[in-house]
């Protein structure tokens, strides 16, 4: 049985498809997914009507998901038993860069250097609209698209994974990334705030089976609206919720362990690679699917570290760890409380915690890298990675004085 | 079987102890579906079964590590198609299945008990576990009482509780129904009124119709339009008679505007009972420093007004004395308190212990408490139905935000908390019908509108409408918001 993806309600978003662009790179996994109805560049309609492209039959219909992301959930394909929906990345943002006020004509007009532009602004704009800029925003990017090294170090921790997992640790997969038309980057790089963005302009196009995050950056995340996500997920019955609690725990505990479930030797320079995660984290970076399972979404932040020693390795495994431990057992308490509500259970703090230890390690029985282990009142995680297992386990303290 | 014995056998079987009964209660909770029976065949093939786990496990884990198996369950089709798994992936899931059972068996083995009176293996059920937890909050209202009896009244209560959500979702698509643009979030607190009273959309948009709020009122207007449509009559007359007091009350130099609950509660009372109340409002005005709400909720209570205002100073110092700050939710709640016809102490020992039961379920658990404290239910019972409302409601998805699931939780409990049963001893009754004489009868003291109160109260001061938030996290500086 298929699970269906889910999406957050959201406002709608209209955005101008282009059948010509600079280049693709695609992924060759999901080589189906890129379909001939799918297959092109995506733009605001401003840009379009600013590049003088007919809309004639090419506005598209999406929905807003965070700033500069818009979902196609008509776009769906299956990967093993779960289904998945098109988010396309950097097709326009929707606020200004420096305030929370929605982008429209004013704003556009503040930051424009070129006059014709901005006179065609004037008889195009009105309310709000979403708008590729040229400003250089976070060191590399143009605001509203995406950089070209963000995009493919996205696509390159997809063509790692065997198509949405990674050794056990879910991704939201990159179908391809495109480089946007000359003429859509000669318009964005005239709008900008302060500083001048001089590369080339790309485009993500990912699949995800829902776009409500952890905690942040969507209108619904799990830890703040829970009670809305339950209800989104169906989770009406104890069997439902501790299928989604084992799912959730095996999931997050292999975010947990990722380094060391990528591990590779590289001998010749005498070291080990892993993949770390480079400014990113599973609050803002990660969605929930239907079935619990975590999926990484922001792949341009997950990037090889290397580590010289063994020593290393075990602490480059123990600080991604304990950095990341806390999101996933919010996580997880918000579920254990709200599976008390929903189902109206009376119990304590001790009976809800003895049973998530109980469902996760259960669900750990089945983990390649990670076997959970309680000695008394704590529950360790012993964590063996992909290579030189012998060598490299590591233990660390999951839960303290928490179960007997 | 009498409900303490179920409790005992069941306690037992709960701590992992050894329960005493016969073959012919046994039999009961089997066929009740509290306890599940384990045949000495199953349990022993479950305890061979479950000797292979470390070893199941050991083999899954070395699949999940090999390459190939990582290649697992990877087809993409479009959605509907279907493609064939591949040999590694049926392997791997044959295998995971295994291990799910084993773990299954284990956590059965681990949590059943012998009875060494029928010599049975068994385990207690989802409904046992609840029915175990329900006899405890419920055995001191109820009594002795068979088991069938009190898994009927339960029942009862459940079912009950879940009728009126769902003839509130009724109630809420026909208030869509009229297009008047109503707002979905704004309609569901009237519909659960309505849905608890048997009235219906219809009577409440007529009565709007009347007031010329039609057209998409916010929620005080439904609400006081749903207050209306409580009383008998025609509804122009009704409304010309809600105008009336509005009217009056500003007269007697009170503020009432064109959404004032006071005037709604009041609609349908005699000129001379709604005489008396506005001149109690104002009496009570020179003493207390309350607001009008606050006042005239003291003024529809049975007390007179020396008692109201004794009995209010006395709660105030009271709960000032258990250490409460006073801040404008104590004060609502002990003008609440005051109004009921508990002794203070007991009052307060209610109040204290709901108002911290309820920390967790709303910014300020005062008012809330204080509404549940003067309930016909004792504390434990009134938790439980609320527990079971924000259940009802969760389960129904009657809610859009978050924020509201709460809100009208309560809602629900208050206006449904008459059907529960008296209690059959005058134990669980302790503290009411004190010394207070019997006045006025409680004509206003209903269920639906403490509930009503309560709502309108919450809305004004915490109810937060749906918005769309972007939630910024204190402890979470890495993140800047909207920008992914």
């Amino acid at each position: 049985m298929v699970i269906p993806s889910v999406h957050v309600p959201n406002d709608p978003a209209e955005l101008l498809r282009l059948s010509e662009w600079q280049g693709t790179v695609g992924n060759p996994q999901l080589r189906q997914a890129w379909t001939e109805d799918l297959a092109g560049a995506y733009v605001p309609r401003l840009t379009g009507r600013l590049g003088g492209w007919v809309e004639n039959g090419n506005v598209v219909r999406g929905i807003c998901d965070d700033n500069r992301s818009v979902l196609l959930p008509e776009h769906r394909s299956v990967i093993g038993d779960r289904e998945y929906f098109v988010s396309i990345k950097g097709c326009g943002a929707r606020f200004d860069a420096f305030t929370h006020q929605h982008l429209d004509e004013s704003i556009l007009k503040g930051i424009c250097r070129d006059p014709t532009l901005e006179s065609k602004l004037t008889a195009g704009a009105s309310g709000n609209t979403r708008f590729i800029t040229g400003e250089r925003w976070y060191g590399k990017s143009p605001y509203g698209a995406q950089a070209p090294d963000n995009a493919l170090l996205a696509l390159l921790a997809s063509l790692r994974a065997d198509m949405n997992q990674i050794a056990g640790f879910h991704i939201c997969p990159l179908i391809a990334v495109i480089r946007l038309p000359e003429e859509v980057e000669r318009i964005a790089s005239r709008f900008f705030w302060y500083r001048s963005y001089d590369g080339s302009y790309w485009q993500e196009f990912r699949l995800m089976p829902s776009n409500v995050r952890l905690y942040f950056q969507s209108p619904i995340t799990f830890g703040v609206n829970t009670d809305v996500a339950f209800s989104m997920f169906h989770l009406d019955s104890i069997e439902k919720s501790e299928r989604f609690l084992a799912n959730l725990s095996r999931s997050g505990l292999a975010a947990l362990t990722l380094f060391a479930r990528s591990l590779r030797h590289d001998p010749v320079h005498g070291r080990y690679l892993g993949l770390e995660f480079q400014d990113v984290w599973l609050d803002k970076d990660a969605v929930i699917a239907p079935d619990g399972v975590l999926h990484f979404a922001d792949l341009e932040g997950l990037e090889d570290e290397a580590a010289t020693s063994e020593e290393q390795v075990k602490e480059r495994i123990r600080s991604q760890f304990f950095k990341h431990v806390y999101e996933v057992n919010f996580a997880l308490e918000a579920l254990a409380l709200q599976t008390d509500r929903v189902l109206a259970l009376r119990r304590s703090h001790d009976e809800r915690r003895a049973w998530l230890m109980d469902m996760m390690e259960q669900a750990s029985r089945s983990d390649g890298y990670v076997r959970l282990e309680r000695r008394g009142s704590r529950m360790m995680a012993v964590v063996e990675p992909a290579v030189d297992a012998d060598q490299l386990t590591v233990e660390m303290e999951l839960f303290s004085e928490v179960g007997n | 079987m009498q409900t303490s014995k179920a409790i005992e056998i069941l306690q037992s079987v709960e701590d992992k102890g050894t329960p005493q009964m016969g073959a012919e209660e046994q039999g009961e909770l089997v066929q009740e579906g509290l306890i599940r029976l384990i045949p000495q065949e199953e349990y022993d093939v479950m305890q061979r079964d479950v000797q292979g786990l470390d070893s199941t496990s050991i083999r899954v884990r070395d699949m999940a590590r090999s390459s190939d198996t990582s290649r697992m369950a990877i087809s993409i089709r479009s959605a509907g198609s279907a493609a064939a798994p591949g040999q590694s992936e049926v392997d791997y899931c044959k295998m995971l299945q295994q291990l799910e059972s084993m773990l299954l068996h284990k956590a059965i083995l681990d949590s059943s008990a012998f009875c060494p009176g029928t010599g049975s293996y068994f385990v207690l059920t989802a409904d046992g576990k609840r029915t175990l937890e329900d006899m405890k909050v419920w055995s001191k209202r109820f009594g002795r009482l068979d088991l069938k009896e009190f898994l009927i009244k339960l029942h009862d209560i459940r079912f009950e509780l879940a009728t009126t959500v769902n003839k509130a979702l009724n109630i809420t698509r026909d208030f869509q129904g009229f297009g008047y643009g109503y707002s979905v979030p704004d309609a569901r607190a009237p519909s659960l009124m309505l849905a608890e009273r048997g009235s219906t959309a219809a009577r409440t948009v007529n009565l709007l119709n009347a007031k010329g709020d039609q057209i998409a009122p916010r929620g005080e207007k439904l609400m006081i339009a749903s207050l209306l449509g409580e009383k008998e009559g025609v509804g122009t007359e009704l409304v010309t008679r809600y105008r009336q007091l509005t009217a009056k009350a500003n007269e007697m130099g009170m503020t009432a505007t064109d959404d004032d609950f006071r005037s709604a509660a009041l609609v349908g009372l005699p000129d001379e009972q709604v005489d008396q109340v506005l001149e109690r409002v104002k009496q009570l005005k020179l003493s207390l420093n309350l607001n009008e709400n606050d006042l005239t909720w003291l003024a529809l209570s049975d007390h007179t007004v020396e008692q109201s205002e004794t009995r209010y100073s006395a709660l105030l110092s009271g709960a000032q004395a258990r250490g409460m700050q006073e801040d404008a939710p104590l004060i609502t709640a002990m003008a609440i308190l005051a109004g009921s016809d508990l002794t203070e102490n007991v009052l307060l020992d209610r109040f204290d212990f709901l108002q911290g039961a309820l920390q967790r379920n709303y910014p300020s658990p005062r008012v809330a408490a204080a509404m549940l404290a003067i309930g016909p239910l004792e504390p434990e019972e009134a938790l439980f139905v609320l527990r079971e409302s924000v259940g009802i409601i969760s389960r129904a998805s009657y809610f859009d935000d978050a924020e509201e699931v709460d809100n009208l939780a309560l809602l629900l409990a208050t206006t449904n908390s008459t059907m529960i049963p008296p209690a059959a001893n005058a134990a669980a009754d302790q503290g009411r019908g004190s010394a207070i004489a019997p006045g006025r009868a409680a004509l206003f003291l209903t269920p639906l509108m403490t509930g009503a109160f309560l709502y309108y109260w919450m809305n004004r001061n915490y109810h937060q409408p749906t918005i769309q938030r972007i939630a910024t996290h204190p402890m979470h500086m890495h993140t800047v918001p909207y920008f992914g």
